[in-house]
């Protein structure tokens, strides 16, 4: 009977209804498509990161798990004498850098012949590997992104390349990959890295060979002088650490979300209960408690934000095709969590959004409600 | 006879502004059990007052009232709110019903705030009143598309529907033309005489008062004259 009240209400005001909808609609099209957004990034950022292939990396102890972030503080020569070390078939140096404008990208320093070991070698779509210190490669989402061309121009971090080929996404790190020492002049350090791939002969002795490079860089006190880490262990602690602090992001965001969701459900069911009064006031005379009424409100509410939360799930999903279309590098990853999470966030809006209104309700004298005009 | 509800020396004083106006000077009445009564008096005599007061929709500023022996005079809101649920039955001059529900569902409601979910059919004391009050085939309409009459009736069922000890109806013909207005008190003396339902209405006009078995007149907050048995 409850649910014939609040469907006939809801029915009756129809603008109300879808005002109040399309709020809830947009809460949660604001919490799925901004968390999708940075964990989309996050998880493409790992996968690719991943994808290059190296089964242990050699980093700065004081670096940032953040690869692009920190300064290039390894020497070449460490790489030189790893690759030397017993089972070890490679040892790639990496010069990160991080271009902001126009969201973040990735550029990779690198030696092409090191770094292609740990893949396997790459997968060019189209052009060649760069030859010279003035040639980059590209990945295919950044090249249809920026709508870049074999032996068009390319500018990052105020330096100009030529586009030497495309690659295959996935197994490159970066979006953008140039010489290594190209990469060690733009940040007046040649010669240095800011981390090295190492790939092993055997993947079952990754163990045994951190150990030996840990043994081989001590500092004067006895204390590793590097970290040397398991690739999958780093990607799950370059993950957690991200997780802890996009933690924090996405609290902001669903506080700003739930935020916009109370006030508006707020706004919409204090309407509806000013419009309302005269019902209520029926319903208050004809014996309702001050609970019936808090109970119609609050449901009525929570319907709202129910079919709201349905709708902007799959809105969220919807809005993912044309966003990807403008943006090809643009990753969202919209997980059953979240969606869950933002369904209960709304619904958790309702609730709040609709207690001072229920309560007025409930509050208002039955008969000065059914005198009320 | 038993008495189903009494009051005595009623009093009822608001605070307009800075002056205090007492809309009830000290009314004692009593009704029984079948009776079908009427508060009769002109505009601003105390009967929509007394009206609240014996429908539990208000506390006195002094005096008792009494519903099948229970004080309500003292009650707290969510005691006179049960009141109004188990005892009483309302019906107001303004119809009152939710218009976004269809007649049927505004009679369920009534029977939802007491606690019960029973289909009107299957309910032969309901089906008895929807049938004498003719509007077994007008419930599946929303007030807006009924007559001013036959929204009273649903009004009326509505009223009804939980078997009420008393049935309240504040001037029930206010809003209706003189056929309507006769119709519906010829139903309220049917349900009176068929179903044994105590009736006590407030109205100002004398000839609605004619359909009722007793007359308890009002003026000036205070009850002057009783006629009837």
């Amino acid at each position: 009977m409850n649910t014939q009240i609040i469907v006939a209400g809801l029915r009756a005001r129809p603008v109300r209804t879808a005002v109040g909808m399309l709020a809830v609609v947009l809460e949660v099209v604001l919490i799925l498509l901004l968390v999708g957004m940075a964990n989309g990034s996050l998880a493409d950022t790992a996968n690719r990161v991943a994808g290059v292939g190296g089964e242990i990396l050699v980093k700065n102890a004081d670096s940032s798990f953040m690869l692009g972030v920190s300064p290039a503080t390894l020497p070449f020569k460490i790489g030189e004498e790893i690759a030397k070390i017993d089972g070890v078939k490679a040892a790639a140096p990496v010069v990160a850098q991080m271009e902001q404008s126009g969201g973040l990208t990735m550029i990779w320093g690198i030696e092409p012949e090191s770094f292609g070991t740990m893949s396997g070698g790459f997968n060019i779509l189209k052009g060649k590997m760069f030859s010279s210190p003035e040639e980059a490669v590209v990945d295919d989402r950044i090249a249809a992104d920026r709508m870049l061309k074999v032996g068009g121009p390319l500018t990052v971090l105020n330096h100009k390349f030529k586009v030497a080929g495309i690659v295959q996404s996935g197994t490159t790190g970066a979006r953008v990959l140039i010489p290594v020492e190209t990469a060690g002049e733009m940040v007046s350090r040649p010669g240095w890295a800011t981390f090295f791939y190492i790939k092993l002969n055997d993947k079952s002795r990754t163990k045994e060979i951190i150990e030996k490079i840990k043994q081989k860089y001590r500092t004067e006190d006895g204390e590793p002088k590097y970290d040397v880490i398991d690739a999958d262990e780093w990607f799950s602690m370059m993950q957690a650490s991200n997780a802890s602090v996009l933690g924090i992001v996405f609290n902001g965001i669903v506080f700003l979300g739930v935020c916009i969701g109370v006030l508006v459900i707020f706004l919409t069911m204090y309407t509806t209960v000013s419009e309302r009064t005269r019902e209520i006031g029926i319903l208050r005379a004809m014996g309702a408690s001050k609970g019936f009424i808090v109970r119609l409100i609050i449901q009525e509410s929570l319907f709202l934000c129910f079919v709201g939360a349905i709708v902007g799930v799959g809105a969220s999903f919807l809005l993912t095709y044309p966003l990807k279309a403008i943006w090809p590098t643009l990753n969202i990853l919209i997980t059953p969590d979240w969606m869950i999470r933002a369904a209960v966030f709304a619904l958790i809006s309702g609730v709040i959004g609709s207690l001072y209104p229920a309560y007025k309700a409930a509050s208002q004298d039955p008969i000065e409600a059914l005198a009320y005009e | 006879m038993s008495v189903l509800l009494e009051t005595v020396d009623l009093k009822k004083t608001y605070r307009v502004g800075k002056v205090d106006v007492e809309a009830l000077r000290g009314v004692s009445i009593k009704v029984n059990a079948g009776e079908f009564a009427a508060i009769m008096g002109p505009s601003g005599c105390g009967k929509s007052t007394l009206m609240h007061l014996l429908g539990a929709m208000a506390r006195p500023t002094s005096g008792k009232v009494f519903i099948e022996g229970h004080d309500t005079s003292d009650m707290n809101d969510a005691a006179r709110t049960e009141v109004r649920r188990k005892k009483l039955g309302f019906v107001f001059q303004k119809f009152n019903l939710l218009p976004a529900l269809t007649a049927r569902q505004n009679v369920q409601v009534a029977r939802k705030i007491f606690g019960e979910a029973a289909t009107l059919e299957s309910d032969a004391h309901l089906a008895e009143i929807l049938s004498l009050l003719q509007i077994e085939g007008k419930l599946d309409r929303r007030p807006s598309e009924l007559s001013g009459g036959e929204q009273q009736r649903v009004a009326i069922a509505r009223a009804l529907v939980n078997n009420p000890a008393i049935l309240l109806a504040d001037e029930p013909t206010g809003a209706l033309d003189t056929k309507n207005s006769e119709i519906v008190l010829r139903m309220f003396q049917e349900l009176n005489k068929r179903l044994k339902q105590t009736i006590l209405l407030v109205t100002h006009n004398p000839e609605l008062a004619a359909y009722t078995n007793r007359l308890i007149e009002m003026r000036d907050g205070l009850v002057v004259a009783h006629a009837g048995a």
